[in-house]
């Protein structure tokens, strides 16, 4: 017990000071994420033992955080598009580089991880290379899909822009609805106040009067006269109890039962149409309650649903840019990818490094040392790194940090340390943005998407590897436009 | 069916979980565009709409393939 609470306490003081190791299998591969609890995000990725870089949503980070362990299977993730996407992304990446220079070692990893196909297992390089299985067919039909897009923004001027406004202008209409409704439906509700208080319909206390009421009830009577010879019988029998009782006042008497059985008659009336108010209120309140959710649920789902559209808009700009940026630009020596690769996001920095002559012609361990330099390295501010690094040692000397929080803790402060993965900032790119300006201007000029003629579909460069180029018979073309 | 029937049907197709984890990138890559353009004959201009009904019409032959092969039920893990 006491064990138990010392280990939960070294863990908080963990969570709030180091970034902490979040194990993710994606089918058999493990992926590593170290999230930073506190701040809800990530401070470091490791996939097949290379440091890759993640972008997820706080969202997504608050749906790891949540399980109940570190250890989560990918699978319950699933319908998470931030987390499939940009695994997903990084996964095709590191293929795609695997692929570029052959690297059996990775591809079989791919294989044995289960991130293919079962069918595709047995022969894998084959089957990702064979150009009429999905791979193939997904090939042809992005860079195509690709060139579809690119015109449609070429041709509508300011297309994302127009899109961006339509979509959220649309959003206004539920938030209208949800108004109105407000204001004329939900307000039908008479309030509880207009009822009155109800204990004033109570008689007044008396003996009497109680004697009336429990005649009145016991004999279930709802109406009296004095014309009826049954009527002036229960009539009779009510004066002859009460004078028994010791009320010699008979008009008294009879003025109390009439007026008790008119009492009762409101009150009943009024039992009545305040049990139907109330059940009126309820279904009211109820209904007003479930359009008010109806509505709600709406108007998040809408918002929500805008969002993502709003993300996948940007997502697809984002990859048109860059495919219009580098269309044309010349990638051939290592000096041109860092020039051309300096603002790109990992991924694409892959995908650029796949078609680069120079790399590709590189021994395969200086290739491994350009990939660390130049793309897997983490995305922490030294600073941060410092800072953390030194609570680490502080924690290890505390004697409440059980054997699995220091393992925990060496790894993290091994995963900080790694020089194998440089922060890229100021590194080899001080005399660059000259050069940057030029390609940039360079790709502007070269720049000329072809129409919609299906044959000019070829020459649309989707920045993937040669390997596969060759496979697709388009490589040629790629290498005239430069 | 209408364009806009068809590019719902092609977004529904274009389902990540039905294929490995190698072919979800391109997947989603597909399906984005089939949001973009099932938004834009949505909401398009009347100036705009024939370029993005061709443009649509281009985009559904070209993932036609794409979805047949996902449909077949070979690419998942």
């Amino acid at each position: 017990m006491l064990k138990d609470y010392l280990r939960d306490t070294a863990d908080k003081a963990l969570s709030s000071v180091v970034a902490r190791r979040y194990t993710l299998m994606v089918e058999n591969e493990p992926l590593t994420l170290y999230i930073d609890e506190k701040n809800k995000r990530i401070k470091g990725a490791e996939f097949m033992d290379r440091k890759v870089n993640l972008n997820l949503t706080q969202q997504t980070i608050e749906e790891m955080m949540n399980f109940p362990t570190r250890n989560i299977n990918s699978q319950k993730l699933e319908g998470n598009d931030d987390f499939t996407k940009n695994v997903a992304g990084m996964i095709k990446a590191q293929l795609n580089l695997a692929i570029s220079k052959t690297d059996k070692k990775v591809l079989d990893r791919f294989a044995r991880g289960g991130l293919v196909a079962e069918d595709e297992r047995g022969n894998f390089i084959e089957a990702i290379n064979k150009p009429t299985g999905l791979r193939g067919v997904l090939y042809g039909a992005v860079k195509k899909t690709n060139l579809i897009i690119s015109n449609l923004v070429k041709r509508i001027d300011n297309f994302f822009e127009k899109l961006r406004n339509k979509v959220a202008n649309a959003d206004l209409t539920s938030y209208q609805y949800l108004n109105e409704y407000q204001l004329k439906e939900f307000n039908k509700a008479p309030p509880i106040a207009d009822l009155g208080d109800l204990k004033d319909f109570k008689s007044e206390n008396g003996k009497l009067y109680t004697m009336a009421t429990e005649f009145l009830k016991e004999n279930n009577i709802t109406s009296i006269n004095d014309t009826d010879t049954a009527d002036k019988e229960i009539q009779n029998t009510f004066l002859t109890k009460a004078f028994s009782a010791g009320f010699t006042d008979v008009i008294d008497n009879k003025k109390a039962l009439f007026a008790e059985l008119q009492r009762m008659n409101q009150q009943s009336a009024f039992d009545e149409k305040e049990q139907s108010l109330k059940e009126q209120i309820a279904i009211n309140i109820e209904q007003s309650d479930r359009q008010i959710n109806f509505h709600k649920e709406q108007v998040t789902t809408q918002t929500s649903h805008i969002n993502q559209l709003n993300e996948t808009i940007n997502s697809l700009e984002s990859k048109i840019e860059f495919l219009q940026k580098t269309i044309a630009a010349k990638n051939e020596l290592l000096e041109d990818f860092k020039i051309i690769s300096k603002d790109f996001p990992q991924e694409e920095k892959i995908d650029l490094l796949t078609v680069n002559q120079e790399y590709l012609n590189l021994p395969n361990e200086d290739q491994i040392a350009f990939e660390n330099q130049h793309i897997f390295y983490d995305n922490i501010e030294p600073a941060e790194k410092t800072e953390e690094l030194n609570q680490i040692e502080v924690l290890k000397q505390d004697n409440q940090i059980t054997q699995e929080q220091k393992e925990e803790l060496v790894e993290r402060e091994n995963y900080l340390q790694d020089t194998t993965a440089q922060v890229v900032n100021g590194e080899n790119f001080d005399d660059t943005d000259h050069y940057y300006e030029r390609y940039q201007q360079q790709q502007l000029d070269l720049i000329d998407i072809p129409n919609d003629n299906p044959s000019e579909y070829q020459e649309f460069n989707y920045g993937e590897n040669s390997l596969r180029d060759e496979f697709f018979s388009d490589k040629s073309n790629s290498n005239n436009r430069n | 069916m209408d364009l806009k029937s068809k590019m719902q049907d092609a977004i529904d197709n274009l389902d990540h979980k039905q294929v490995a984890w190698i072919h979800k990138s391109d997947v989603i890559d597909l399906r984005d565009k089939a949001v973009i353009l099932h938004q834009s004959l949505e909401h398009t201009d009347e100036a705009d709409k024939g370029i993005v009904e061709e443009s649509a019409t281009t985009f559904l032959t070209q993932t036609e393939e794409v979805i047949s092969k996902i449909n077949s039920g070979e690419y998942k893990c």
